[in-house]
């Protein structure tokens, strides 16, 4: 990964921002209706947070894991604070 | 037919419910509209983003076709992780319905054996058809938008050969979900399966025609416009198809 933060600010943004615009767009598209499931769902299923973490960091592929296995994995009766 | 009607309208409104349109379309949309940009803007990410010591582009090189971008989308990434996607979301569509035991009482009722097998399939292969000619469209549009012209028929007859394919993997899911009951592992060995009939391609060229990849091979040719076309492999799949759906009901009967 890489962290340096410098090389951000040489972008030309002008030259790349047709490119970036419709990706970055449709992918945050892609988390809203993720989370909007996650916030309905919080208490049901198992490990909420995690599956919060994968939404929001994993690029486009953590939303769609969540919307097809995370939502189907409830929590049982026995982990569930009284 | 009236029951087969019912049961393809509850599939799609199980799909509805959990916004599997709406997610599928997305990610199928990211990935068309992804592999256009690449193609165009290559020299300008390479240059903004940096760690390109040593590595320059021949500014002489030819500049793609429409039809090659639009092929390299396809085959790279709808292909790809387009296909395991795909075949991930519907991994449970027969393995959900036995584990909950929805099977036995749909079974049990008045209702035939085909009728059920033949209504996931179309439900199934409507809902991939959705997100993925949406797909498909907005790439075919940032294409045109790119790179210049490409005849709309041509591109229209390659999305009717490519949902036979799709036809096939669904069927191929079907069959593979009556002998396996993890949802899991029928998601992987549909996806083995899948990819299989995809490369063997480059081992004979027979094979390939003979193997339900050809159709693969029949749509990407739409799109090059080569004449003297061979429209044997369409044959070929829907034999395929049938022997799938076939192989199913014989199980699931003597099971």
């Amino acid at each position: 990964m890489n962290t340096d933060i410098t090389a951000l600010l040489e972008i030309e943004w002008s030259t790349i921002l047709p490119f970036l615009v419709p990706v970055v767009f449709l992918n945050v598209l892609l988390i809203g209706v993720a989370l909007y499931d996650w916030v309905k769902r919080k208490d049901l299923i198992a490990t909420p947070y995690s599956w919060l973490m994968a939404i929001l960091l994993v690029q486009s592929l953590g939303p769609i894991l969540y919307l097809v296995i995370g939502r189907k994995v409830i929590r049982n009766d026995y982990s569930r604070k009284s | 037919m009236t029951k087969f009607y019912t049961l393809a309208r509850t599939e799609l409104v199980e799909a509805m419910k959990e916004y599997k349109f709406i997610w599928l379309t997305l990610f199928f949309v990211i990935l068309g509209v992804t592999q256009p940009l690449i193609n165009k803007y290559m020299e300008v990410i390479l240059k903004n983003v940096g760690g390109t010591n040593g590595i320059t582009i021949d500014p002489n090189r030819p500049v793609p076709s429409s039809a090659e971008v639009l092929l390299s989308t396809i085959s790279g990434q709808f292909n790809q992780i387009g296909l395991i996607i795909l075949i991930i979301s519907f991994m449970g569509l027969i393995a959900a319905d036995r584990n909950s035991g929805m099977q036995d009482f749909i079974l049990t009722r008045p209702v035939s054996l085909q009728s059920y097998l033949l209504s996931k399939l179309a439900s199934h292969w409507i809902i991939s058809m959705f997100s993925i000619s949406i797909g498909a469209g907005v790439s075919y549009f940032y294409t045109l938008l790119l790179f210049g012209t490409l005849s709309f028929s041509s591109f229209l007859f390659f999305l009717i050969l490519y949902s036979l394919w799709i036809l096939y993997v669904v069927s191929l899911a079907i069959l593979i979900s009556t002998f396996i009951k993890s949802p899991i592992l029928i998601a992987v060995a549909t996806i083995l399966v899948s990819m299989v009939c995809i490369i063997i391609k480059g081992f004979n060229h027979l094979v390939f025609q003979l193997s339900p990849g050809g159709i693969l091979n029949l749509a990407e040719q739409q799109l090059l416009s080569i004449q003297d076309l061979n429209y044997f492999s369409i044959g070929t799949c829907f034999f395929f198809i049938s022997c799938n759906i076939s192989l199913a009901y014989l199980k699931i009967k003597n099971s």
